[in-house]
């Protein structure tokens, strides 16, 4: 029963590093969590060996603070040679284990990504339900499937 | 001996006459933010850094020259004052070169470590990316102006404490820095005597041990009052 | 005359491009390879105390910081004119050698294994990683694994860091512990298990590249790198051999701190790739080639068993093989297998542990030079201070501008040889591609978007317009 958490992003980058600053929480938390800069083929070796991942990454497209969670699958047609995206990722990650983990992913809508640290105060105001969404998707014994929905 | 009665942020505390508000406030364990205070140096409230509201007062006063008065209501916490002090930071990181990533002092700076506990996480204002020097003339030590922020405690340690008054501060305004007697090369200044406490008070990178490599460079202030108490003693 | 463009160059480290000018007939007349990024770190070292300069020079690079920071210690320990403690020289040869496996490592499983192993012609959605684990999965589990080990053996020695600065004037900062040696020996033996059934994976197919073979940057040209007092392969130290086209040798010996007598540097008014040539033979005449193919044609042999077996299979094809860039991804896994072995030697040492890791001093020289053998070639740092010790003037010679000529004079060659002007395929593309990815160029640069970034091939005709458009999709 293991859950991963995977925060992308740039903590220099201000928002950018929004996913990457909340696994570095989680992971003081105790919990299995890394922040990397970018989806690296050496994580699917981690990734296959858990029951379930959750990826934490900034949305720029999304509206600023806005959190969302949903469940993705792995890429059909993947690309990439050293850097995949994240769901090039989990195609190798569920070879790698035969049957890969269920994958989801936590957004947050961003803003600035100027050079800095801290968030902007719309992802700062959404940061902490960014976090307990991304808590509420641990795998638990009584209640592996029943992951909570926010927003849709 | 008369003795004030006085608030901090809503606490009573007793303060004797001549007191500074940064004095009472850490001898009741009020942590108040400070960059070119030292114990054991004189007071020059330059770095403005412990800005405090005063019921009654217009503007911000600084903790560290502000003598506390009978009933005086002081605050050390506010927006308002955590937005000045981000500011100041801001511009002091704007104003010269600051490169933690690469600088002697990383992780174990004054400056970077009121940046991240008073979360001043970006510049707003614009770099000025000034060409500045490095004066290593010393045998021992070295001199980064891009790293310094005129705290001016090398020059009070040097003065009050060595007694050799071998560093001051030239020019005005943005142009100021800081000089070795008369704008000599340190490693030709007459009056130095190499004893180093210049170096190990200097908030930030600025002044460091030659040798050193990124993130070597760590310093010890203890001595500051210890020296100060036994020379008192003395006189 | 028209002109196709490859805009970026897909697979490397950095963002290049390539242009192709084409004749009336279709035919290619020329081909270059451009670097259009500018660093500028010659200039902003300018200034600073010497003893930043390992940390700084670290930075000029995400993809082998190590690297840089062995060549700048080494530059700073000239200045020193120290001799540094044995131990300080094992720990800094075990962390590079941890970079050449992590490197090669991602050069070969992850940038280049998806054309040698499923073909230049396979289909591009299934030309990649998660492609070829279908085909070969233990080899992209082990490759995986491999690279991990590597990086793994950098964070644990030299800190959990992009850019470490643990590598210092002088030797390095910290000894290491027990805990750090016996995860690098655990290691060894499923890394070399990886690294020998890619080899064989990699032979079989050799047959399948005959054309890539006889035309991928497959020309005569010298061979520039360090091999130690034995003539055996060496990564941290050495004297600099140079050989011709025929095996001879034509330097022996040399003194790498005394390199501007063998190279000089032209620069290229259409790249900021400086152009390094062997100064005797004039440009570009003076064309020679550095990296894991030169070293396996300098040395006498590797040094260690089963590298030294593997480069006598080499050999014995290399010598039919002529002077075929192609092999540098053969060569790439032999040197893997080297450091691995290399490596468990080091570690093994009973002194490995010895907190004697670091000699103090002032600056005692005015110029310094340090030189090691990189991933991609030999790497030159060369610094002058100051009496004071701050540094007023750098030169940098990195390992991918050593064979800048011979990627240009590559491109040419395979271009002309696979790209037909009239009708533009795909695979003739991405062979142009594929011969920069033999030589594993490393660009340093900060906008990798592989993956992500359309690849986009364009023909131009006389006035300059578009023509024809190929493009890869971004998914």
């Amino acid at each position: 029963m293991t859950t991963l958490w995977i925060g992308l992003g740039n903590s220099l980058r201000r928002d950018d590093g929004v996913g990457a600053r909340a696994a570095e929480i989680l992971a003081a938390e105790g919990l299995r969590a890394r922040a990397v800069f970018q989806p690296l083929p050496e994580l699917a070796l981690e990734i296959a060996a858990v029951q379930r991942v959750v990826f934490l990454d900034a949305d720029l497209d999304d509206a600023p603070g806005v959190v969302r969670q949903r469940r993705i699958a792995p890429a059909a047609d993947p690309e990439g040679g050293h850097r995949l995206d994240v769901p090039g990722l989990l195609a190798l990650a569920a070879r790698l284990a035969r049957r890969g983990p269920e994958a989801w992913i936590v957004s947050i809508g961003i803003l600035d990504v100027d050079a800095g640290e801290g968030f902007s105060t719309p992802v700062a105001a959404g940061f902490g339900e960014f976090l307990d969404c991304a808590r509420h998707l641990a795998v638990t014994p009584s209640a592996s499937h029943a992951a909570r929905t926010h927003h849709g | 001996m008369s003795v004030y009665t006085l608030e901090i942020d809503g606490r009573e505390v007793g303060a004797r006459p001549g007191e500074t508000i940064l004095a009472v406030a850490r001898e009741h364990q009020i942590e108040i933010p400070t960059l070119c205070s030292l114990e054991g140096l004189s007071t020059v409230g330059a770095c403005r850094l412990c800005l405090t509201e005063v019921e009654g007062a217009s503007r911000l006063l600084p903790a560290c020259t502000t003598a506390v008065a009978e009933g005086m209501r002081v605050r050390t916490q506010s927006e308002r004052i955590a937005r000045y002090r981000r500011g100041i930071l801001e511009l002091l990181f704007a104003e010269r070169n600051h490169q933690c990533a690469v600088c002697v002092s990383n992780g174990h700076c004054d400056l970077q470590a009121l940046a991240t506990s008073l979360g001043m996480d970006h510049v707003r204002v614009p770099y000025r990316d000034p060409l500045l020097s490095v004066d290593a003339s010393h045998e021992r030590f070295a001199l980064d102006h891009n790293r310094c922020v005129l705290c001016t405690r090398c020059v009070r340690v040097c003065d009050e404490i060595e007694g050799a008054h071998t560093w001051d501060v030239a020019g005005r305004g943005i142009g100021s820095w800081i000089v070795s007697d008369l704008a000599d090369p340190w490693g030709e200044s007459s009056s130095c005597t190499g004893c180093g406490k210049c170096v190990q008070v200097c908030p930030t990178g600025a002044l460091f041990e030659k040798g050193k490599a990124i993130g070597e460079m760590t310093k010890r202030t203890a001595f500051v009052p210890m020296l100060q108490h036994m020379r008192g003693r003395r006189r | 005359m028209r002109r196709i463009e490859i805009d970026p160059v897909t697979r490397i480290e950095g963002h290049a491009r390539i242009t192709l000018q084409l004749g009336d007939d279709g035919r290619v007349r020329d081909a270059r390879f451009h670097v259009d990024q500018f660093r500028g770190f010659e200039k902003l070292a300018v200034g600073r105390p010497f003893h930043e300069m390992p940390g700084l020079m670290a930075r000029t690079c995400g993809i082998c910081p190590i690297s840089h920071l062995v060549a700048s210690a080494k530059a700073g320990d000239a200045l020193l004119a120290v001799a540094i403690p044995e131990p300080a020289i094992r720990l800094r040869r075990i962390l590079h050698l941890a970079q050449i496996l992590q490197s090669h490592a991602l050069s070969f499983f992850y940038l280049s294994a998806p054309d040698l192993l499923l073909g230049m012609d396979a289909d591009p959605a299934r030309r990649n990683l998660v492609g070829l684990y279908d085909e070969e999965p233990e080899l992209v589990r082990g490759g995986i694994a491999l690279r991990a080990f590597g990086q793994e053996i950098i964070a644990r020695m030299a800190g959990k860091r992009v850019h470490p600065a643990w590598v210092v004037p002088g030797g390095v900062a910290t000894p290491i512990d027990a805990e750090t040696r016996d995860f690098l020996l655990a290691g060894v033996p499923g890394a070399i298990a990886t690294v020998e059934q890619a080899l064989a994976s990699f032979r079989m197919r050799l047959v399948g590249f005959e054309a890539e073979i006889q035309h991928f940057a497959n020309f005569p040209s010298l061979f520039l790198g360090l091999v130690d007092t034995n003539g055996e392969l060496e990564h941290y130290e050495g004297r600099l051999r140079v050989i011709d086209p025929t095996g001879a040798r034509i330097v022996e010996g040399f003194d790498p701190a005394r390199y501007q007598e063998l190279i000089a540097e032209a620069d290229e008014p259409d790249s900021y790739l400086k152009a390094p040539y062997f100064r005797a033979f004039g440009f570009p005449d003076g064309i020679y080639r550095v990296g894991p193919l030169a070293r396996l044609r300098l040395v006498t042999r590797c040094g260690t068993p089963r590298a030294d077996a593997a480069l006598e299979i080499f050999r014995g094809r290399d010598a039919s093989a002529g002077q075929a860039s192609f092999l540098y991804h053969e060569a790439r896994l032999i040197e893997m297998l080297f450091a691995l072995e290399r490596i468990e030697e080091l570690a093994g040492h009973a002194e490995l542990l010895d907190p004697d890791v670091r000699a103090h001093a002032g600056p005692n020289r005015r110029e310094g030079i340090g030189v090691a053998e990189a991933p991609r070639g030999t790497l030159i740092h060369h610094y002058r201070i100051d009496a004071d010790g701050l540094v007023t003037a750098v030169n940098l010679i990195i390992a991918t501008g050593h064979n800048a000529l011979a990627m240009n004079r590559g491109v040419l060659q395979v271009a002309r040889h696979f790209v037909d002007g009239e009708r533009l395929q795909e695979g003739m593309l991405n062979r142009v591609e594929a011969v920069i990815r033999a030589f594993d160029p490393c660009l340093a640069c900060s906008t990798h978007a592989l993956g992500k970034m359309p690849l986009a091939i364009r023909l131009f005709d006389a006035q300059g317009r578009v023509v024809d458009e190929l493009r890869r999709s971004s998914r």
